[in-house]
């Protein structure tokens, strides 16, 4: 009895998995993208924003050699986390893009959709 | 479907790289065609508008260069700021885009005169990425309260908007979609946000490839 009981699946928010591609100068680490996609989150919209948007950038699907990742929020955030990844310009020391490849309702579509976090060497 | 980006600067104007780097770029970010003033060099990657880019602080040489260009190319733009440019942009019926109404100004550069002009002479306004994202927080809050301000008289008055990157470099680009989730942080629906970025640049293009060939009338053909 130490730990809440899980929400019913009825009561949780939907969530949607952002899938994104990275186009850099040079390749980028994880924690670089998540340093500026956080950046751009809360400067966009700031901390009552992401708190709604229940923002969360997913380690363990970092693709490092693809340069692939996943974005996890809510279902009625998605453009405002779209908006929020296209206005990242610069990841780490390197002048980046980042291109949303697509968006999913699990992690086992992104990963079979769109090979994200398919790599065994990701970390 | 077809993503176009009506504003991108190569090393012909104002930008770093050349136009083959911007093709490439935009043919990796998927977009069908983008608009770059100057730009001559022809790829085998996203084809390349020809277009012009009125930039001019007089109301008389706005309405000569506009005329002059005008059966030149395929679009035909005009960078805003000041409000006598912005407003005579918006009354040629020759003019396509006016580009960064807001740009150097503590306000949105439109007004509603404006932009009824705007939806009855068929000129789209611009939202510009570049103004975003080079801007930093204050600045960046008047930028986002101009362009929302636009947005709102837009809806209004059924003016077209169209959503660019404004790019002077290959990595100031943004696929086509990820421009819409900026419109739609400006107050657009999602629809009208996407139609922005693919159906009313398509349609400009279409009108104007169309009066060019020598159909200025939809059904009549002059020889």
């Amino acid at each position: 009895m130490n730990e809440p009981k899980t929400l019913p699946a009825s009561m949780r928010p939907k969530k949607r998995y952002i899938v994104f591609d990275i186009i850099s100068e040079t390749p980028v680490l994880y924690k670089d993208v998540n340093f500026a996609a956080w950046g751009s989150f809360l400067s966009l919209l700031g901390h009552a924003g992401c708190a709604d948007a229940k923002i969360l950038v997913l380690e363990n699907l970092y693709d490092q050699s693809a340069q692939r990742g996943v974005v996890r929020c809510r279902s009625s955030h998605v453009e405002q986390v779209r908006a929020a990844l296209a206005l990242v310009s610069i990841i780490g020391e390197s002048r980046s893009i980042i291109k949303v490849l697509g968006v999913t309702g699990t992690i086992s579509s992104a990963s079979t959709k769109y090979d994200a976090g398919t790599n065994p060497d990701s970390s | 479907m077809d993503y176009y980006d009506l504003h991108v600067r190569s090393a012909a104007t104002t930008g770093e790289n050349t136009s083959g780097e911007m093709a490439a770029m935009a043919t990796r970010l998927g977009l069908k065609a983008i608009a770059m003033p100057g730009a001559t060099e022809k790829t085998g990657d996203a084809e390349i508008i020809s277009c012009h880019m009125i930039e001019t602080q007089n109301i008389q040489e706005l309405a000569e260069e506009a005329r002059k260009y005008r059966d030149n190319c395929e679009i035909l733009m005009v960078s805003g700021g000041s409000y006598e440019i912005n407003r005579a942009a918006c009354e040629n019926s020759l003019i396509d885009v006016l580009c960064h109404p807001g740009r150097g100004r503590r306000d949105s550069g439109l007004d509603h005169v404006a932009i009824k002009a705007a939806a009855d002479n068929n000129v789209a306004i611009e939202i510009n990425l570049r103004e975003i994202l080079e801007s930093y927080r204050k600045n960046r809050v008047r930028v986002l309260e101009g362009i929302k301000r636009n947005v709102f008289l837009c809806r209004k008055f059924n003016t077209s908007i169209v959503i660019t990157s404004g790019a002077h470099t290959k990595w100031g680009m943004r696929a086509g979609r990820e421009l819409a989730a900026v419109g739609v942080l400006a107050g657009m629906e999602l629809a009208d946000a996407i139609d922005s970025v693919s159906m009313v640049p398509q349609k400009i293009l279409e009108t104007n490839r169309a009066k060019l060939s020598g159909k200025k009338w939809e059904g009549m053909e002059i020889e």
